[in-house]
C-alpha cells in the first residue's frame, strides 16, 4: 500500500514540474469555475422569469369578473415548469421542452415554447454546465495529464529501474491511476459545492440526489482513470497511447450519444403530434358534442338521469342538465386524451431505453442518463409536469363544470344569450377562481429520481469493474 | 526524382499505413451512416406529410357534412400546411425538430395556432443530431487532426527526418505529394456519401457544387491549422496532437458554447409565450366589451364589410371571427418583436461563424437545406398567407348574412396549402 502512495506521490512531484500538467490544473480549474458561475446564473434567470410569469398568469385569472362558468373553461389558464434545483448542475432537457403548458376544457395541449428554437443554431453545441465539462472535457483532460503516465516510463528506460527496486506491476499501476484520481477528484469539488448551495431547502430529498450525482461521477471518472492508465500500460509509445486515447474519447463521448439517439429515433419512431390529435378527433366523434344537450350521443345519460331521479323533463331535475352534459363530456373526452398522452409517454420512454442501452458502449451514455436522472432534469420529470399539468386542467374544467350544474337552472342557461339580464343570472361569482389553489409542482422524490437512475447507474458499475479487471491484466503484461 | 514517382511512392506509403487507411474508412462509414439516418429522417417526415394531408382531408369532409351555420363550419374546418423537406434536408436537419413543420390551421386567431411545435422526444433532441453537417462540423476536423498530427514528428521520431530533408530537392516535393494523397482521401471519404444521397434526392449540381465547396473549405481551414502546428519543429509528436484537440475543443465545443451563453445573456425579453398570452386575453376580453368596439375596430382595418348589418343578438358569428382577427391584430406588434428578437440572434451567431468552423459549416449547410431560421419564418409567413385566404373565404357569407344551405357551403373553396405557398 506504501508504495502505491509513493508511486502516486512521484507522479504528482513530476506534474508540479512539467508545463502540460500545469496547463492541463489551470484548464480546468478554470473551466469548472466558469461553468459552475455561468450554469448558476442561467439557471436562475430562467427560474425567475418563469416565476414571473406564473406569477402574472396566476393574478390575470384572478382577477377575471363574474363569468358564467363555461366562459371559464374556454378562457382557460396557463402553468409555468420550475425547474429542479440541481439543474444548476445539469440542466437536462430543460431548454428541449416547452416552458408553459396552456390548459382548458376538451384538450390536452402541449407544451409550447421550447428555449432551445428561440436560441437558435447554438443551442445544439450542449450547454456550459458543471454536467457537461465532468462528463466530455474532463475525460479528455484526464488523458492529456495521464497518456504517459506508464509510456514515459518504458520511453525513459525507468520502468526497469522502479522494478528493479521491487516495485511490483500492479502497485506501479494502482499508484499512477491515484494520482490521476486525484485530479478527477479536485473536478468534482467545484460540483459539489454548488449542488450543497443550490439545495439549501431540503426538500423533495434534493440533497440525497447530489450525494448520489456526485458519486455517480466520481464512478464515471474512475472508469476513465483505470482505462487510461492501462492503455497507457499496454502500448509501447506516448503517441500511440494518445492516439488510442484520444480515439476511444471520440467515439464514446462525441459519436456514441448521437448514435444512440439516432438510433433509437429509427427504430422506434413516433407519431407526429398532429397525426396523434387527428387520431384523437377521430376517436372523440363517437363523444358527441358536449356543448348540445340534444346530440344523441347523450341520449343515455338523459334517460338514465331521469330515471335516477325520477322525472320526466330534464328541466325538473333538481340541477342544470347543461351541466351535467358539460361534466360527462369532459369526463369521456379526458378519457380519451388521457389514453393517447399515455401511449406517447411510452413511446418517448420506449425510445430513451433503447438509446440508453448504448451505454453498454460507451460510459458516457450511462452517466448522461444517470446525470439527468438524479439531477430531476430528465424526461421522466418532464412528463411527471404533464402529467400534474393535466391532473390540474381535469380538477379545474370539472370545478367549473360543477358550478355550472348547481348555481343556474337549465331555463336559466338556456336563455343567457336572451338580454344582458339573464346573462347576468348565468354568471358565477368570481370568488370562484380567486379561491382556486394555484398550479404547484411537487418534483418527484429522491427514490423516484434513484430508480429511474439505476440502470445507467447498474451500467456505470459494470464499466468500473470491467476497467478494473483491465487494469490488472494489463498489469499482468506490462513486461512481455 | 519526379513528382509522378514521389506520388506513386506516397500512394504506396498509404495504402502501407493501417491506421490512417483505417481512420479514412472509418470517416467514410460514418458519413454514410449520417447519409443513410438524414435519408430515413426526411422519408419518414414525407411520409407524415402524406399521411397528414388524407387525414386532415378526411376529417374536414366529415366535419362539413355535419355543419348546421358558417360560422360553426369554419370553426371546426382546419387546413393541413406543411414544409416539406428539400432535397438537401437530409444533409442539416438542424432545427427542424423543433420549429413547426406540420400544422393545422383554421379561421380563428393566427397567433393562437401558429407557434405550435410537434413534440419531439426531448432526451433524443438532447444529444444532438447525427447529420451530414455534424460529421462535417466535429468529426472531420478531428479526422485531419489524426492523419496529420504527426506528419514531421513520425519521421523524426523515426530518424529519417535528416535523410529526407537532405535527399530532397525542395521541401514541397517532400511533403506536398503526401499532404495532397491524404487531404484528397479525407475529401473523398467524406463527400462520396452525401454525392451518392444527394442523387438519390435529385438534388440540383448546383447545390451539390455548394455543399462540396462548403467541405472543401473546411478541410482546407483545418488542414492549414494542423499542419502549422504540426511542422513546429519543436513539437513531439504527442504535443502536436494535444495542441491540435486543444484547438479542436476551443473551435468546435467551448467557442459555440460561450456564444450561446453570450446570445441568451444579450438578446433577453423573448417572450413567446407573451404573445399567445396577449392575443388569449384580447380575445378573451372581447366577450365582455360591447360588441360595437370589437366591430369598430374590425372595421377599421377590414372596411369592406364596414355596411354589414348592425349586431343586435348577443351571439353572433361574425363577432365571433371578427374579435379572433381583433386578437390577432393586438399581439401583431409583440409577434413581430419575437420574431425581431430571434432573427437578432441569429444575426449574433453569424458572428461567431467567423471565429468558430464549425459553427461556419452548420450554418452554411442549414442554409444549403433550407432548415435554418429564415426558412423557417419564410413558412411561417407562408401560413399566415394561407391562414388569411382561409378567414376571408368565409367572410362573404357571414357578414352579407347569407342564409345557411349546405350547397352554398360546398361552394366556399379553400385552395390546398400546397397552392397557397406555391409548393409543387
Amino acid at each position: 500500500m506504501k508504495t502505491i502512495y509513493l508511486i502516486a506521490f512521484d507522479e504528482l512531484r513530476y506534474w508540479r514540474r512539467s508545463k502540460t500538467a500545469w496547463t492541463v490544473l489551470v484548464t480546468l480549474l478554470l473551466i469548472s469555475v466558469c461553468a459552475a458561475v455561468v450554469s448558476n446564473s442561467e439557471v436562475s434567470r430562467r427560474a425567475d422569469e418563469r416565476l414571473a410569469q406564473q406569477a402574472e398568469a396566476d393574478a390575470i385569472f384572478q382577477a377575471q369578473p363574474d363569468r358564467h362558468p363555461h366562459r371559464m373553461v374556454h378562457y382557460g389558464h396557463y402553468v409555468y415548469r420550475t425547474a429542479s434545483p440541481l439543474a444548476v448542475i445539469d440542466s437536462g432537457i430543460d431548454s428541449m421542452v416547452g416552458t408553459s403548458v396552456f390548459l382548458e376544457g376538451h384538450r390536452q395541449n402541449s407544451a409550447t415554447f421550447a428555449a432551445a428554437r428561440e436560441t437558435g443554431l447554438l443551442a445544439r453545441f450542449g450547454s456550459f454546465s458543471p454536467a457537461f465539462t465532468l462528463q466530455t472535457l474532463l475525460p479528455l483532460l484526464l488523458i492529456l495529464c495521464g497518456f504517459a503516465s506508464v509510456t514515459r516510463e518504458k520511453e525513459n528506460k525507468t520502468l526497469y529501474q522502479l522494478v528493479g527496486q521491487g516495485v511490483g506491476n500492479s502497485s506501479l499501476l494502482f499508484g499512477k491511476s491515484l494520482a490521476l484520481w486525484f485530479v478527477a477528484l479536485l473536478a468534482l469539488l467545484p460540483l459539489f459545492l454548488l449542488g450543497f448551495d443550490s439545495t439549501a431547502n431540503e426538500e423533495f430529498g434534493f440533497r440525497s440526489s447530489l450525494y448520489s450525482m456526485t458519486f455517480g461521477y466520481l464512478i464515471y471518472l474512475s472508469i476513465w482513470v483505470l482505462l487510461i492508465v492501462s492503455v497507457s500500460a499496454l502500448l509501447r509509445t506516448s503517441a500511440q497511447s494518445l492516439s488510442v486515447l484520444l480515439g476511444l474519447w471520440i467515439i464514446t463521448v462525441v459519436l456514441m450519444p448521437r448514435i444512440a439517439s439516432a438510433y433509437a429515433g429509427v427504430s422506434a419512431p413516433s407519431p407526429s403530434q398532429i397525426e396523434t390529435n387527428l387520431r384523437v378527433a377521430e376517436t372523440m366523434r363517437s363523444g358527441g358534442d358536449s356543448h348540445d344537450i340534444e346530440d344523441t350521443a347523450f341520449a343515455d345519460l338523459r334517460s338514465l338521469t331521469l330515471a335516477e331521479y325520477d322525472v320526466e323533463k330534464i328541466e325538473d331535475l333538481p340541477f342544470n342538465y347543461r351541466g351535467l352534459v358539460a361534466f360527462r363530456g369532459e369526463e369521456a373526452d379526458t378519457e380519451v386524451l388521457t389514453q393517447f398522452a399515455q401511449e406517447r409517454m411510452e413511446q418517448e420512454l420506449r425510445q430513451k431505453q433503447i438509446a440508453d442501452s448504448f451505454s453498454v458502449l460507451s460510459p458516457v451514455v450511462a452517466i448522461r442518463s444517470f446525470s439527468m436522472a438524479l439531477a430531476g432534469t430528465a424526461l421522466q420529470d418532464h412528463h411527471h409536469f404533464l402529467r400534474a399539468a393535466e391532473d390540474y386542467r381535469y380538477n379545474m374544467v370539472q370545478t367549473f363544470n360543477r358550478l355550472q350544474m348547481a348555481e343556474m337552472t337549465l331555463a336559466e342557461d338556456l336563455a343567457r344569450n336572451d338580454s344582458d339580464e339573464s346573462g347576468r343570472r348565468t354568471r358565477v361569482d368570481s370568488s370562484a377562481w380567486t379561491d382556486m389553489p394555484v398550479f404547484e409542482l411537487r418534483s418527484l422524490d429522491h427514490a423516484q429520481r434513484w430508480q429511474a437512475g439505476s440502470n445507467p447507474g447498474l451500467t456505470m458499475g459494470l464499466w468500473l469493474f470491467a476497467s478494473f479487471v483491465l487494469l490488472l491484466l494489463s498489469a499482468r503484461r506490462l513486461h512481455a | 526524382m519526379n513528382q509522378s514517382f514521389r506520388m506513386r511512392q506516397e500512394f504506396h506509403f498509404l495504402l502501407k499505413s493501417k491506421a490512417v487507411l483505417g481512420v479514412l474508412l472509418l470517416l467514410f462509414v460514418i458519413s454514410g451512416v449520417s447519409v443513410a439516418l438524414g435519408l430515413n429522417y426526411v422519408e419518414a417526415e414525407r411520409q407524415q406529410i402524406t399521411e397528414l394531408i388524407q387525414l386532415d382531408t378526411e376529417e374536414r369532409t366529415h366535419k362539413r357534412s355535419l355543419a348546421y351555420d358558417y360560422g360553426g363550419a369554419a370553426y371546426d374546418a382546419f387546413h393541413a400546411a406543411w414544409n416539406p423537406p428539400t432535397p438537401l434536408t437530409f444533409a442539416a436537419i438542424g432545427q427542424r425538430d423543433l420549429n413547426p413543420t406540420l400544422m393545422r390551421i383554421r379561421a380563428l386567431a393566427i397567433e393562437g395556432q401558429i407557434y405550435e411545435t410537434d413534440s419531439v422526444n426531448p432526451e433524443l433532441a438532447l444529444a444532438g443530431r447525427f447529420d451530414f453537417a455534424f460529421v462535417a462540423a466535429y468529426l472531420l476536423p478531428l479526422v485531419i487532426i489524426f492523419v496529420f498530427y504527426d506528419l514531421l514528428a513520425s519521421e523524426r521520431e523515426g530518424g529519417r527526418l535528416n535523410l529526407l530533408v537532405v535527399t530532397a530537392e525542395r521541401a514541397s516535393a517532400l511533403w506536398l505529394p503526401r499532404i495532397l494523397l491524404r487531404f484528397f482521401g479525407i475529401l473523398i471519404s467524406i463527400l462520396f456519401p452525401l454525392w451518392v444521397g444527394m442523387l438519390m434526392e435529385s438534388a440540383a449540381v448546383g447545390s451539390m457544387l455548394s455543399a462540396s465547396f462548403a467541405i472543401v473549405v473546411q478541410a482546407v481551414i483545418w488542414t492549414a491549422l494542423v499542419l502549422a502546428i504540426a511542422t513546429r519543429p519543436t513539437f513531439r509528436s504527442e504535443t502536436s496532437a494535444a495542441v491540435s484537440v486543444g484547438a479542436w475543443v476551443v473551435l468546435t465545443l467551448a467557442i459555440p458554447i460561450a456564444g450561446k451563453v453570450y446570445i441568451e445573456g444579450s438578446v433577453t425579453g423573448i417572450k413567446g409565450a407573451e404573445v399567445a398570452l396577449v392575443q388569449r386575453e384580447a380575445v378573451n376580453d372581447a366577450w365582455d366589451l360591447p360588441k360595437s368596439t370589437t366591430m369598430d375596430a374590425f372595421y377599421a382595418s377590414h372596411p369592406e364589410w364596414s355596411d354589414s348589418a348592425p349586431i343586435n343578438e348577443e351571439w353572433h358569428w361574425k363577432w365571433y371571427y371578427a374579435f379572433q382577427q381583433v386578437g390577432d391584430e393586438l399581439a401583431a406588434d409583440l409577434a413581430q418583436e419575437y420574431r425581431a428578437a430571434m432573427l437578432a440572434r441569429d444575426q449574433l451567431t453569424a458572428r461567431f461563424a467567423f471565429i468558430s468552423p464549425a459553427v461556419a459549416i452548420q450554418r452554411q449547410f442549414e442554409a444549403l437545406a433550407h432548415t435554418n431560421l429564415d426558412a423557417s419564418l419564410a413558412f411561417e409567413d407562408q401560413v399566415r398567407e394561407y391562414h388569411e385566404h382561409i378567414r376571408r373565404a368565409y367572410y362573404p357569407v357571414l357578414f352579407r348574412e347569407v342564409p345557411f344551405s349546405s350547397e352554398r357551403l360546398a361552394q366556399i373553396e379553400i385552395a390546398d396549402f400546397s397552392e397557397s405557398a406555391g409548393l409543387d
